[in-house]
């Protein structure tokens, strides 16, 4: 099973410097980016996109002077922005010769590879994209890495644009998204690991009933969080995060640095209201992807 | 735990379907011919296009002409159709989707902002739709993803369902990757300035530069429980894999090709196999002058001066997110028939090189154990070897 050692998030609030419990002790609207300059040292970031610079200061923050072995990063739609521009590049016919920069950015595992590159990371490499299950994708990889005894940097990218909010309108999509990552430093090694990663389901809503039978849900010990239940209302008792982080597709990577930090509090938590006593031993973090799909990602000290 | 392929399906360029694929393969048929079906683009290209509209490729499907559905998603839907075959959802058996592409539904968000069509068309923009279209068609939920590692992207979704079903978490996988030409792919690669206006030379001398082409290709892989409910006829196995990143630039493989020597090391190792065990490779062999270099000389540091190769790239052109299916459906056909498709359009020796790549057909050696390369952009190199 995978143990986790490390985390990393830039969300809104300072979550970069201070984690994300903090932050979720106040509502912050705008993402705090950190200070690329002093996080990222030795590389000119004047032409690096914005989610690769999120995902390299998540990545070296989490790997303090470690090494890692494999790479896995899950990104709902990678870099919308140069996607927008390398498009916009060549409809727009009086373009004749096109930058091919926007082009090789927009390529979904320009993050991993990029990260690979700069802290010269030659193993395991790979990329999820599915949607709002992105994320899911990268942990259950994640969790088979380990089994193999390797040393992972686990990690989400997403981010938003302006064109994105107008299209997201038009489409008449009730929430906007948000830019957001966070990274995890995972291996199979238990001893000093912060909570283990017991399990990552992808299935269907119907068969939510019968999934936490089996894993023996119980009420007094496990609770369920969510970053977009307000999406796909379920009757189950959930703490929804997404006022915090925002929605975006892999916001649930959100919600597993918020289920560590809660695990690891040395009381119990209480958030917006919303109580997590001590004796609180698992936590589900439940995606409603959609309207038949659902993720679950089970986190446990 | 054993993985075996018991289903195959593809659409290219040089067929419809995996009959078809093997017999212009055997004739040395190319599919890459001038684009007549793509329009809005300001230069002429050569490429792998499959000369049906998606009208026509939806009749293949439906019933009813569904026109709003992405080039990708149809033509893996024919793909995974043809792979998938007479197989069913069976609440004994796990069963996982793993798709792979790196373009989605871009032909229709293309649309949507040139010729302003309907918002709806970017319902299906995010890779992960095509994954979410199929799994659905064919009940398929215990699990689904999406691989997007650029050109090593199906090689890696294999990697992953070989790997799923070897720790016993999913009984069968329906793994496959789909790429169709779009406006924005052929205008990346042109603006790289590795775009090649005449027919692709993969490892010749005077090659520049790689046609793209489109595919969708399909394998159904199973454990023997599975196999032992569904009754599917054993195929190959997936011996080996490996994965590794070269770490050395955005778009190029180092000199030497470090990060495909270690991918090819890693799945020998797992395969528990040497390299004088492994009968012939399906290469890369993109006709870039940087991949070809590169792929040869960490071919030779590993196999030695012997050993057989080739790349099939010029049949096909280069299917981006497919290519590592199509490929390794093509290896398939070499064991099935003994038999090594030659590189075409190759003329001159590399200099660079010891070896030269298979280019007449080959029909007289015995092929048992294949190993299959897919290298990619973000330095991403993928190594499958497959075996009876």
């Amino acid at each position: 099973m995978a143990f986790i050692h490390n985390y990393s998030t830039i969300s809104r609030g300072d979550t970069f410097n201070k984690g994300v419990l903090y932050s979720c002790m106040s509502t912050n609207n705008e993402v705090l980016f950190p200070n690329y300059k002093e996080n990222i040292p030795g590389i000119n970031l004047r032409r690096v996109s914005t989610i690769v610079k999120m995902g390299l200061a998540n990545t070296l923050k989490c790997l303090g002077n470690k090494k890692t072995d494999a790479i896995v990063i899950g990104t709902g739609l990678g870099s919308i922005h140069n996607s927008e521009l390398f498009l916009s590049s060549y409809i727009d016919s009086n373009q004749h010769i096109l930058s091919p920069t926007p082009f090789i950015n927009s390529v979904h595992n320009t993050i991993s590879g990029e990260v690979a590159l700069h802290t010269q990371s030659k193993g395991y490499n790979s990329t999820y994209s599915q949607g709002g299950l992105s994320f899911e994708g990268a942990v259950m990889d994640t969790i088979l890495l380990t089994k193999e005894r390797k040393q992972v940097i686990l990690g989400s990218v997403d981010e938003s644009t302006p064109t994105l909010d107008t299209i997201l309108q038009k489409m008449n999509i009730q929430h906007l998204f948000d830019t957001g990552s966070s990274f995890f430093y995972c291996t199979d090694n238990k001893k000093k690991s912060l909570a283990e990663i017991t399990h990552c389901i992808i299935s269907t809503k119907n068969k939510i009933k019968s999934i936490l039978f089996d894993l023996k849900f119980n009420i007094n010990e496990d609770y369920i969080i969510s970053g977009n239940s307000s999406c796909y209302p379920m009757n189950l008792d959930t703490f929804d995060y997404s006022k915090f982080c925002g929605i975006y597709m892999t916001n649930p990577s959100f919600g597993m640095q918020l289920a560590i930090e809660i695990l690891n509090s040395s009381t119990s938590t209480c958030i917006d209201g919303y109580n997590f006593p001590d004796q609180c031993k698992r936590i589900f973090i439940i995606n409603h992807a959609s309207k038949t799909d659902i993720g679950i990602i089970i986190i446990k000290k | 735990m054993t993985v075996y392929v018991t289903g195959i399906g593809i659409i290219s360029a040089i067929g419809m379907n995996a009959q078809e694929n093997f017999e212009s393969l055997i004739a040395k048929k190319t599919g890459i011919t001038n684009i007549e079906l793509l329009k809005n683009l300001d230069e002429r290209f050569l490429a792998g296009e499959i000369k049906l509209t998606n009208k026509e490729l939806a009749e293949h499907i439906f019933t009813s002409k569904k026109t709003d559905l992405p080039r990708s998603l149809l033509l893996s839907l024919i793909a995974a159709k043809e792979a998938w075959q007479t197989n069913t959802y069976n609440n004994n058996i796990r069963t996982a989707f793993i798709g792979a592409t790196t373009i989605g539904g871009m032909d229709l968000t293309e649309q949507y902002f040139k010729s302003n069509k309907s918002i709806k068309s970017l319902n299906y923009h995010h890779c992960g739709k095509i994954a979410e279209y199929i799994s659905n068609y064919f009940g398929i939920n215990d699990f689904k993803t999406t691989v997007s590692t650029a050109c090593s992207s199906a090689a890696n979704a294999i990697i992953l369902a070989s790997r799923m079903i070897k720790n016993n978490i999913v009984d069968r996988v329906l793994v496959g990757g789909g790429d169709a030409l779009t406006g924005f792919t052929i205008n990346g690669f042109n603006s790289l300035r590795i775009y090649d206006n005449e027919l692709c030379k993969p490892f010749d001398k005077n090659r520049n530069g790689l046609n793209l082409g489109e595919s969708a290709a399909y394998l159904v892989l199973e454990n023997k429980k599975s196999i032992k409910i569904t009754k599917n006829k054993k195929i190959v196995k997936i011996l080996g894999w490996g994965n590794a990143n070269d770490a050395y630039h955005q778009t190029a493989s180092s000199p030497y090709g470090e990060g495909a020597q270690t991918a090819m090391t890693e799945a020998l190792k797992i395969a528990n196999l040497n390299a004088n065990d492994i009968d012939y490779i399906n290469a890369h062999g993109t006709a870039t002058s940087n991949n070809d270099l590169s792929e040869g000389r960490a071919i030779e540091s590993i196999f030695g001066e012997k050993q057989l190769y080739s790349s099939t790239k010029a049949y096909t052109g280069h299917t981006l997110a497919a290519a590592g299916i199509v490929e390794l459906i093509f290896s398939i056909f070499s064991i099935r028939h003994n038999t090594i498709f030659p590189v075409l359009n190759y003329q001159n020796k590399m200099k660079e090189l010891k070896t030269e790549p298979v280019y007449k057909l080959r029909q007289d050696i015995e092929i048992n154990k294949v190993l299959s390369n897919s290298f990619g952009f973000g330095g991403n190199n993928a190594s499958i070897i497959i075996g009876e």
